[in-house]
C-alpha cells in the first residue's frame, strides 16, 4: 500500500535505534551482588545455660517444682542449670526480669512461675520461659492437677521448656518399669518395680518371693505392662498386670517356655518367643480372642521380636545364621532378611517410637556395647561400651535409651541412659540393684 | 521449439547471463584469491581473565586526557618479587632489549610466534625475526620455566581486579600508541600482582587514567572473602545446632543489618527455616548465636567499602551425628 512506508528499509532506523538502546543498557542489567553471604558452620554441640528461678507462690511446693525441672533438665544432658548461689536476682513471676543481670550470670534462658491453689484446692502451677539475648517470652503455661501431681508439673514444664529449645519430642512425664534385685546373688529376689523416670515415685508390683520376673514391657497405652515369670519348678512363662486394678493374667497357654513378650503398637497383640523343642518360634497371640498365630518358623532360636511404631515389620533376634544375629521382617513373618553384621553377635533389638534407629546389644571380645543402627541396617554406631551393657529401651521420644548395666561380682546391675549421640550417659537412681529396664510411653497420651 | 530456446532465451533475457557470469566471477575469486593462513602453534595456554561488563566499564572509567595516572601514596602496594620494566618504546623497537626481561614473562615465547597481520610496524617485524634465532634456545629454556611459574601463579592468584588494574593502567598509557602487538605482550605477561586491588585508605576524588573516579569502591573477591572469613567465625563462635537437629531438613537464613561498627541495627530476622519443630529450633538457636556474638569486630579497612556489609545473608548448617 502506498503511503505507509511499512517496508524493511524504512524501518531500519527504528529497528538501529532499538539495537542500540539495548546495548546501552545491557551493562545496568547485571546484578550488583547487594548483601554479603555467609555459610555457619555448626561447632561442637553446647548445653545451653539456663537459670531455673524458684517457683513463686507455696515456698515448699515451689522449691519442689523447680527442683524437678532443674533436676530434668540437667539429667538431659542439653542444659546447664545455674546454681542457685549465683542467680542475681529473685525474679517474679508477673514482671520481667533484669536481663542485663542475667547475661552477666552467663544464661541464654531463664524460667520463672509460680504456683498456687484454686479455690477448690487444687494445684495450679503457672511458668514462663524467658530468652534473656532479646528479652523476650519465649512461651508460657498453666497447669491445673491434683496436689499429689505436684511432681508431674514439674516434668510438664521440664518437657516445654525442652521441646521448645531443642526441637526435639517431649520425655520427662514417663515412667520407668524395671527389674528390682535384692537379696544375695545365689538367691536373688526379682521384683517388679515402677517408678518416674528420674527416679522418683518407686512402686513394687509383684510380692517377689521365689516368683522371679524379667524382661518387663509396658503396653502402648501405658495401662499394662506384659512380663516373664518362672515359679520354681516350672516354665517360664508370659504374663500381664494391669496397673490400676493390679490383676495379674497368663498370656497364651504354652507347654513349654514363653518367653520376651512386647505389645504390638496398638496394644492388641502381644508378640513372644515360644520354645519348640530345640529352638524357639516367635508367636503372637491375639489379646482379646487369645488366638495364636506362628510368625517364624524353622530349627533356629527365634526371640527378642520388637514391633517397628507402624506395626509393619518385626525385627528379632536369631540364631539362624550361626551365631545370634539381628533380622527384620514383615509382621506376617514375610521376606526375613539380616541386618546386623560384623564381629560378635548381636541381640536384643528395641526399634524407636520414632521409628529411625534400632537398638540393640553387640557382644564382642571386649565386652557387651549398646548400639544403634538404621532400620536397613547401615549406620551402626556405639553408644556406650563396657563389660556388661545389656536390654535397651527407648525413651518416649526416640533420643534416650536406657539400659543395665551389670560389672560382674558379688554387686548387681544398675540402670544407666545415653542419649542417640553417645555424648550424654546418666546413671538412673533405684534403690537397690537393678536390670532390664523398659519406658512407658508418655503419661499423658500423645 | 526444444533446439530453440536457448537462442530466443539468451536474447530476450540477457541481464540472467550476466548476473550469471558474475556470481561466477565472484566466487572463483573469493575461493582461490583469499587462503587461509596457517595458524600459528599455540605454543602454551595464554591466561585471560574475564571481566563482566560491569567490572570493564568500571575499571576504564577515566578520562584519556588526563596528564597522568594518579599516583597515590597511601596505596598498600605488594612489590612484586621481580621488578619488571616495561616500557612500550622498548618493546616496539628494541627486539635486542629482549634478553633483559626476567624468566617471569612470556614475552619471548609470544615474540617467537610468526605474525602476519601485524602491519603496524614491519620494521619490527623484521628486526624480531632477525632475533627470534639468536632467541629461540634462550626463549625455551624460559618458556619451560616461565610456563611452570606461571601456571603456579595463575593457580594460586584469585586478584582478578588487581591484574586488570595493572593491563587497564598500561592500555591507558599506551592509549595513543595502539599496536595489536602490545596488547598481546600485555595479556601474554604474567607479572607477579602488584597490588591487592584498585583501594586505598582514602577514596579517589579526581579522575584519573585508568582509576575509578569518586565513588565509594566496590569490595574485591579477595577483601569480600577475606570479611567473609571473619564474620563467619565469630558467629560460630557462639552457634552449635541443637541436638535434635539429625532431624533437621531446611538450613535455616537469616537477615542481619549492621551498623557501621559491627553492631547490629535491629533484630536479625529468620528468611527461611523448615516448618518442624526440630528446624524451627534450630533457627531459634541460630538468632540467639547472631544477637550474642553482636558487636562484630569488623576491621576498619572495611570502613568504605560498608554498603557492601551493611546488610547480610547467613545460612547455618547442623551437621548430623
Amino acid at each position: 500500500m502506498p503511503g505507509t512506508a511499512f517496508t524493511r528499509r524504512a524501518l531500519l532506523p527504528a529497528f538501529a535505534a532499538a539495537l542500540g538502546v539495548f546495548a546501552l543498557a545491557l551493562p545496568a542489567a547485571i546484578p550488583a551482588q547487594a548483601q554479603l553471604q555467609l555459610r555457619i558452620g555448626s561447632g561442637a554441640f553446647q548445653p545451653m545455660p539456663i537459670a531455673i528461678a524458684d517457683f513463686a507462690g507455696d515456698a515448699s511446693l515451689g522449691t519442689l517444682v523447680s527442683s524437678v525441672i532443674t533436676n530434668n533438665l540437667r539429667r538431659s544432658g542439653y542444659f546447664t542449670p545455674l546454681e542457685k548461689g549465683r542467680f542475681p536476682e529473685n525474679p517474679s513471676f508477673d514482671a520481667a526480669p533484669n536481663f542485663e543481670a542475667w547475661k552477666g550470670a552467663g544464661v541464654q534462658a531463664l524460667v520463672t512461675g509460680r504456683v498456687g491453689r484454686d479455690a477448690s484446692g487444687r494445684l495450679t502451677v503457672a511458668f514462663r520461659l524467658w530468652d534473656v539475648a532479646s528479652g523476650q517470652q519465649i512461651t508460657g503455661q498453666q497447669y491445673g492437677t491434683d496436689v499429689a501431681n505436684a511432681r508431674r508439673t514439674g516434668h510438664l514444664v521440664s518437657d516445654a521448656v525442652y521441646t521448645k529449645v531443642t526441637g526435639l519430642g517431649p520425655w520427662f512425664d514417663s515412667r520407668v518399669a524395671y527389674v528390682d534385685e535384692s537379696g544375695p546373688k545365689e538367691n536373688r529376689r526379682k521384683r517388679l518395680m515402677v517408678m518416674d523416670q528420674d527416679g522418683a515415685n518407686v512402686r513394687a508390683l509383684t510380692g517377689g518371693g521365689d516368683v522371679s520376673v524379667v524382661a518387663p514391657r509396658y503396653s502402648p497405652a501405658g495401662q499394662d505392662i506384659a512380663f516373664m515369670t518362672q515359679a520354681p519348678g516350672q516354665q517360664p512363662k508370659v504374663q500381664m498386670i494391669d496397673l490400676e486394678t493390679g490383676k495379674r493374667q497368663t498370656v497364651g497357654n504354652f507347654a513349654s517356655m514363653s518367653a520376651s513378650p512386647r505389645f504390638s503398637p496398638d496394644g492388641r497383640r502381644l508378640v513372644m518367643s515360644v520354645q519348640q523343642g530345640g529352638n524357639a518360634d516367635i508367636v503372637t497371640v491375639d489379646l482379646a480372642s487369645k488366638a495364636q498365630t506362628p510368625v517364624t518358623q524353622g530349627l533356629a532360636i527365634d526371640t527378642s521380636p520388637s514391633y517397628s511404631p507402624d506395626g509393619s515389620q518385626i525385627v528379632f533376634e536369631s540364631d539362624r545364621g550361626g551365631s545370634q544375629q539381628i533380622y527384620v521382617m514383615g509382621a506376617d513373618g514375610s521376606n526375613p532378611r539380616r541386618l546386623s553384621f560384623g564381629e560378635g553377635s548381636a541381640s536384643q533389638p528395641a526399634w524407636s517410637p520414632r521409628g529411625d534407629l534400632i537398638a540393640f546389644t553387640r557382644q564382642r571380645k571386649g565386652g557387651f556395647a549398646i548400639c544403634v543402627m538404621k532400620p536397613d541396617g547401615s549406620g551402626e554406631r556405639v553408644l556406650t561400651e563396657g563389660f556388661h551393657n545389656e536390654s535397651p529401651t527407648f525413651a518416649p521420644n526416640g533420643q534416650y535409651v536406657m539400659f543395665f548395666r551389670d560389672p560382674g561380682g558379688q554387686g548387681g546391675g544398675k540402670l544407666y541412659m545415653v542419649d542417640i549421640t553417645g555424648k550424654v550417659e546418666q546413671p538412673v537412681p533405684t534403690p537397690s540393684f537393678a536390670s532390664d529396664p523398659t519406658w512407658s510411653p508418655l503419661l499423658s497420651g500423645k | 521449439m526444444a533446439l530453440r530456446w536457448p537462442e530466443s532465451f539468451r536474447n530476450r533475457e540477457p541481464g540472467v547471463w550476466i548476473s550469471a557470469g558474475a556470481h561466477a566471477a565472484v566466487l572463483g575469486l573469493a575461493l582461490f584469491a583469499v587462503a587461509a593462513p596457517a595458524l600459528p602453534d599455540a605454543q602454551e595456554g595464554v591466561p585471560v581473565e574475564v571481566l563482566t561488563e560491569q567490572q570493564f566499564s568500571e575499571l576504564t572509567r577515566g578520562e584519556r586526557n588526563a596528564e597522568k595516572p594518579q599516583n597515590n601514596p597511601n596505596r598498600a602496594d605488594r612489590v612484586s618479587e621481580k621488578i619488571e620494566q616495561r616500557e612500550p618504546e622498548n618493546a616496539k623497537t628494541d627486539a635486542p632489549a629482549a634478553p633483559t626481561r626476567t624468566a617471569d614473562t612470556k614475552l619471548a615465547a609470544v615474540d617467537a610466534m610468526p605474525l602476519r597481520a601485524d602491519t603496524a610496524d614491519p620494521v619490527k617485524e623484521e628486526a624480531e625475526a632477525a632475533a627470534a634465532k639468536a632467541e629461540a634456545a634462550k626463549a625455551e629454556a624460559e618458556k619451560a620455566a616461565a610456563a611452570k611459574a606461571a601456571e603456579a601463579k595463575a593457580k594460586a592468584e584469585a586478584k582478578a581486579k588487581a591484574d586488570a588494574e595493572a593491563k587497564a593502567r598500561q592500555q591507558a598509557e599506551l592509549a595513543n600508541k595502539f599496536s595489536p602487538g602490545d596488547i598481546r605482550q600485555t595479556l601474554a605477561s604474567k607479572a607477579a600482582s602488584q597490588s591487592t586491588g584498585s583501594t586505598g585508605r582514602e577514596v579517589q576524588r579526581t579522575a584519573s587514567l585508568g582509576t575509578a573516579t569518586g565513588n565509594a569502591q566496590r569490595l574485591s573477591p579477595s577483601l569480600r572473602d577475606a570479611l567473609v572469613g571473619m564474620l563467619q567465625q565469630q558467629i560460630e563462635r557462639c552457634y552449635s545446632a541443637p541436638p535434635g537437629a539429625t532431624q533437621g531438613v531446611v538450613l535455616p537464613m537469616l537477615d542481619i543489618r549492621l551498623n557501621p561498627d559491627g553492631s547490629l541495627t535491629s533484630e536479625p530476622r529468620v528468611m527461611r527455616a523448615g516448618n518442624n519443630s526440630v528446624d524451627q529450633s534450630i533457627a531459634q538457636a541460630a538468632l540467639r548465636a547472631v544477637r550474642r556474638c553482636a558487636p562484630y569486630k569488623i576491621p576498619t579497612q572495611y570502613a568504605p567499602y560498608y554498603n557492601d556489609w551493611k546488610a547480610i545473608n547467613a545460612e547455618f548448617e547442623f551437621s548430623p551425628v
